[in-house]
């Protein structure tokens, strides 16, 4: 074999093993985002659907528990009506809505955003963005004191002498 | 020489920015502390009067002596919807008092219906008929859904149904006499 055709046979071979290694990442990347996506929005059985609509109830008699996560004898009432409700057609929506009308809109453990749950979704974002406003305003002033030199000592009420003192 | 912080004058008050910090965090744990008493805290004063002034939902199944009970079957009569089981110690308290409210209200057309929920006909018949509470009729309800389709978080739960069908009155745990005084009486005198 001359130089150059066995230049070129190695040239070839890694051209497939990188062609083989974008395909195996590409497939990985699919299963990865049909399972992520395709299996979890549309799952097989009958319990599997039903833990997905429970994850979305808070148990009435628990502290802070879903009704997927609590053992109590409600949550698995709950989980029966649940799963006949499934059988019958009902989207998870149509029976979150259902528990809500019965247990109020607490049972719902992503509350509709209106009222009180509006209130709830708006203070954690506004505190963030406020919070990210007052650094960068104050990163700005670092700044400028940087490019200004030493701050000049303010002349203040409190250094002046209180009459009669 | 130390030199005092620089202090900022704000309508007549004198504010350092620590002091700033320090009361936009006390408002925000203020405002958290409502919200989370607000959302989590209307449970138990909420729920007593979630269901009151709806249409009751519907409320059919077997007897526990084999027949068909339907509540709207019943519509015209004040109805005292009484979620119970025989493994309830609270619900066998109750039981006879049900049993002699029933008793002494059947001339104004009360009725009450039992929902007999997680539990075996045998036992619950074997308990209406030692608490003397057997003309008490109830719906079988053996997996609970009964109870959920009506809110109910447990037993003894009871809901006074008017003579149109809707509920007036929800009573969380056993009544009292006081309770069905101050309930049924209004209940009865405006239908």
């Amino acid at each position: 074999m001359t130089p150059v055709r066995a230049e070129r046979t190695r040239r070839t071979r890694r051209a497939i093993g990188r062609g083989a290694v974008a395909v195996m990442l590409l497939a990985l990347a699919a299963a990865g985002l049909w399972r992520a996506f395709g299996s979890s929005h549309h799952p097989q059985s009958l319990q599997a659907r039903t833990y997905a609509v429970a994850r979305g109830l808070r148990c009435p008699t628990c502290e802070g528990q879903s009704v997927a996560d609590s053992q109590s004898d409600l949550a698995r009432q709950m989980d029966g009506v649940i799963a006949a409700q499934l059988v019958a057609g009902r989207s998870p929506d149509q029976i979150h809505a259902w528990f809500a009308e019965r247990y109020g809109d607490q049972v719902l453990l992503d509350p509709p955003a209106h009222g009180l749950g509006l209130l709830a979704q708006a203070v954690p974002i506004a505190s963030v963005v406020l919070g990210l406003t007052a650094v960068l305003v104050q990163l700005r002033r670092w700044r400028r004191r940087g490019r200004r030199g030493p701050t000049p000592i303010p002349m203040v009420d409190e250094l002046r002498p209180v009459d009669g003192a | 020489v130390t030199q005092p912080a620089p202090v900022r004058r704000v309508a007549g008050v004198r504010m350092r920015p620590l002091a700033w910090s320090v009361v936009a965090l006390a408002l925000l744990a203020a405002l958290t502390a409502g919200l989370a008493g607000a959302l989590g805290g209307r449970n138990a004063a909420d729920a007593a009067a979630l269901m009151t002034g709806r249409t009751a939902p519907p409320l059919a199944g077997s007897s526990l002596t084999g027949g068909r009970l339907d509540l709207t079957d019943l519509r015209g009569h004040v109805v005292l919807v009484n979620v119970w089981a025989s493994w309830c110690g609270p619900c066998r308290q109750e039981l006879p008092l049900l049993a002699k409210f029933q008793q002494a209200n059947r001339s104004t057309g009360v009725v009450v219906l039992g929902v007999v929920t997680r539990d075996s006909a045998g036992p619950a018949r074997s308990l209406l008929a030692s608490s003397g509470a057997s003309q008490i009729r109830s719906i079988q309800d053996p997996t609970g859904a009964l109870a959920v389709s009506w809110g109910a978080t447990g037993v003894p739960e009871s809901f006074l149904v008017d003579r149109a069908g809707r509920i007036r009155a929800r009573c969380i745990g056993a009544v009292s006499p006081a309770w069905l005084d101050r309930n049924v009486a209004p209940v009865l005198a405006a239908s």
